[in-house]
């Protein structure tokens, strides 16, 4: 059977358990130290009883004859037992120096009982032993050498032993008690901490896809329940935002799908409306060919979105020389640049820089940067590519003097399918600069944007450097090892 | 050209093995992983195109299994995008081409024929279409008894398109084997780049070499005299 008890009962539980292991070894301590020091009181009383009485009976045996002193012994010993407190068990015997039986009173009547030998053979005057006597519990018995003999006095220790019986009983009646008492406040006081928790399961109970906006109340007090309530606020808040992101991808990419597929339908319906030529039925599957692949582009820019997420592999990472790149980059839109009457210019000198990282992911990264850059500047524009070493990373700004983007349209800049109200020169899916955004992340780097509207806009990359560049060409260019077999084919990259 | 191909999905595979068909390939398929491995190894092929998704034998066991067989075929894998790992372990495998889901027949078409004209025709150093000769070793290009300044990447362009001359190179292919794998070959700046080569090599000369197929890439070909040398695809 498995106990289905409340957090707070288990905390009151588990304190109440501690509290009585605490306060029973407690009551073992004091009985312990009490029944220690019962004994020394017993033995200490039987001292000073023979004591007392030796004095007296050394004084008074100087008095009359032996004959009378003895008679003065019996009756001064049956008086003192007589007189002395019941509860005490007082025992007085005398004894003559063979160890025959002079006189014996109280307790130690009929008892037989053994000399110390230390004492019998004199060599101390006085020593207290103790043992059980009959069925009359535990004595303290002083014996000593007296006047004729010796003497042996006995203390019971009854007294005490009562007196500990006393607090023994004291203790288990009282302890039970207590704890009760310790648990039934450990509970309330539980019930009472806890009571935040209950709330903070019950909001978080009812929190969904639909209802986000709840937030957990904070008391302020800055306890472990209030910073608590404070994370997860705070959690939430960033949850809220997650969803709020997801719901506007939702929204665009239905609306940006939404557009090419419409004008698919609609070229299909022109072409189905009437009996064309073959080659204009060839015309219009060539135009529904570049629309999928256009359609297909944008999925492929999402599957690779995802999978820069999951991050890089980094099995297969290898240094990339950012210079290297950098030139790559601007071979291949020279031309486009050149066409569209944009000055595209490669800032020189360029550093030696070189990050750890998948090479065509930053290919990728600075391809679509430049994409974006050419796309959104106009015949007599100018794009520049520069990158400077900062603090153990390589900065690269693909700068432009296009329109520049508004300060409203910044915070989605990143976002996919979000695009800025600017014309471009070409329709995309604003699928490249969140991509970008990703590659420079799983590098552990970053893109970042400042704009002027009218002015034009620059992104910076930020990636760690890894070392600097090998003055000698040592490396082949674009060693992959993977492609092996694709490259032998041809030595076409050499430089 | 005979090419197998092992695809489980019966529709892609029916759709993709007829088109291959009618593009003049002796196409053979195999519905799963372990009759890819008995056909592959029981007759030789010119391409194998394999799906990594497979039941029974996955795609890279059967690579490496047919590799195992001392099969040294060419093999194209069929990935879907997002699986990088997966691609990367591919071509380790000894795959010879990856091409992503989803693409264009067409595509797939001029890879199988790259792969199969790689084997066929092992590295040349010059190689000539009508009157213009590229010296790969000398990076040297002439039409006509004349010398042609190229840009390096220009260079690189041309010997790609010459070295597969008669068949249709993709515009993915050339870019991933001319500037890498990080660009965007819906991008302008490859037609911007093709231009300016035939401005240089093509337009002063009459003829008309460098050939574009609406929607795929482009061609190297003489089709002064013969028109008919081309599979019929190709116009523009």
């Amino acid at each position: 059977m498995r106990w289905n008890l409340s957090v707070g009962a288990r905390w009151a539980l588990r304190y109440t358990v501690a509290m009585a292991a605490t306060l029973g070894v407690f009551a073992l301590l004091v009985h312990a130290v009490a029944s220690q020091r019962s004994d020394r009181a017993a033995e200490l009383l039987a001292r000073t009883q023979a004591g007392e009485l030796l004095d007296v009976l050394t004084a008074q045996a100087k008095v009359g004859t032996a004959a009378e002193f003895e008679q003065w012994c019996a009756q001064h010993i049956a008086r003192r037992v007589e007189q002395s407190d019941a509860e005490l068990g007082l025992g007085i015997r005398l004894l003559a120096f063979d160890g025959r039986l002079r006189h014996e009173a109280g307790s130690l009547r009929g008892v037989e009982s053994i000399l110390p030998q230390q004492v019998a053979r004199g060599r101390v005057p006085l020593e207290v032993t103790n043992g059980e006597i009959g069925r009359s519990g535990r004595y303290f018995v002083a014996s000593a050498a007296a006047p004729a003999g010796f003497l042996q006095v006995a203390v019971s220790t009854r007294h005490w032993v009562s007196g500990l019986a006393a607090l023994r009983n004291l203790m288990l009646g009282a302890l039970p008690l207590m704890l009760l008492l310790c648990g039934v406040t450990g509970l309330a006081l539980a019930r009472r901490s806890l009571a935040s928790i209950d709330e903070i399961t019950r909001i978080a109970d009812h929190l969904g896809g639909a209802n986000l906006h709840e937030t957990i109340p904070t008391t302020g007090s800055g306890d472990e329940l209030d910073r608590l309530a404070v994370t997860l606020n705070a959690m939430l808040g960033r949850i809220r935002a997650g969803v709020e992101q997801m719901r506007r991808f939702n929204a665009n990419a239905a609306h940006e799908m939404r557009t090419p597929l419409h004008r698919i339908g609609s070229k299909l319906d022109a072409a189905l409306a009437q009996t064309r030529d073959a080659e204009s039925y060839r015309e219009t599957l060539l135009e529904l060919r570049a629309e999928t692949d256009a359609l297909a582009a944008a999925v492929n820019a999402l599957l690779r979105l995802a999978q820069t997420e999951s991050g890089l592999d980094p099995g297969h990472t290898q240094p990339v020389e950012i210079a290297k790149l950098l030139r790559t980059q601007l071979e291949f839109f020279a031309p486009l640049a050149e066409a569209r009457e944009i000055a595209l210019v490669l800032v020189e000198p360029l550093p030696d820089a070189v990050v750890r990282g998948d090479a065509s992911w930053l290919e990728r990264l600075f391809s679509n940067l430049l994409d974006n850059a050419l796309a959104y500047s106009r015949a007599g524009d100018r794009v520049e590519v520069l990158a400077r070493i900062e603090a153990g990373r390589v900065r690269v700004t693909v700068a432009d003097t296009g329109p520049g983007i508004a300060p409203e349209e910044l915070p989605q800049l990143f976002e996919r399918f979000a695009r800025g109200s600017a014309p471009a020169a070409r329709g995309g899916f604003g699928l490249g600069l969140p991509l970008a955004r990703e590659i420079a992340r799983a590098h552990d780097g970053a893109l970042e944007v400042d704009s002027e509207p009218g002015r034009g806009s620059r992104f910076h990359v930020v990636l760690p450097l890894i070392g600097e560049a090998p003055r000698a060409p040592v490396q082949r260019r674009r060693t992959r090892p993977g492609l092996r077999g694709r490259f032998h084919e041809s030595p076409l990259r050499r430089r | 050209m005979k090419v197998l191909y092992v695809e489980d999905d019966a529709e892609a595979r029916e759709l993709i093995a007829r088109f291959l068909g009618e593009a003049g390939l002796s196409v053979q398929t195999a519905p799963d992983g372990r009759l890819g491995l008995e056909r592959a190894t029981a007759r030789a092929y010119d391409v194998l195109v394999l799906d990594v998704k497979l039941p029974g034998l996955d795609g890279f066991e059967l690579i490496r299994r047919i590799r195992a067989a001392g099969v040294s075929t060419p093999v194209l894998c069929l990935t879907a995008l997002g699986e990088v790992a997966s691609r990367v372990r591919g071509l380790e495998l000894g795959a010879d081409d990856y091409l992503a889901k989803p693409f264009a027949l067409a595509e797939l078409l001029a890879r199988i024929r790259a792969l199969v004209r790689r084997r066929e025709r092992p590295l040349a150093n010059r190689m000539q279409v009508a009157d213009l000769s590229v010296d790969v070793s000398a990076h040297q290009v002439k039409r006509a008894g004349k010398s042609i300044a190229l840009t390096p990447r220009e260079f690189d362009l041309l010997a790609y398109l010459m070295r597969h001359e008669g068949s249709v190179v993709s515009r993915a292919m050339i870019i991933e084997r001319v500037w890498g794998e990080g660009f965007d070959s819906y991008s302008n700046a490859i037609d911007v780049h093709v231009n300016n080569l035939r401005n240089k090599v093509d337009r002063p000369f009459g003829t008309r070499l460098i050939h574009t197929v609406k929607g795929i890439g482009y061609v190297v070909e003489d089709r002064s005299g013969a028109e008919a040398r081309m599979g019929g695809r190709a116009c523009g």
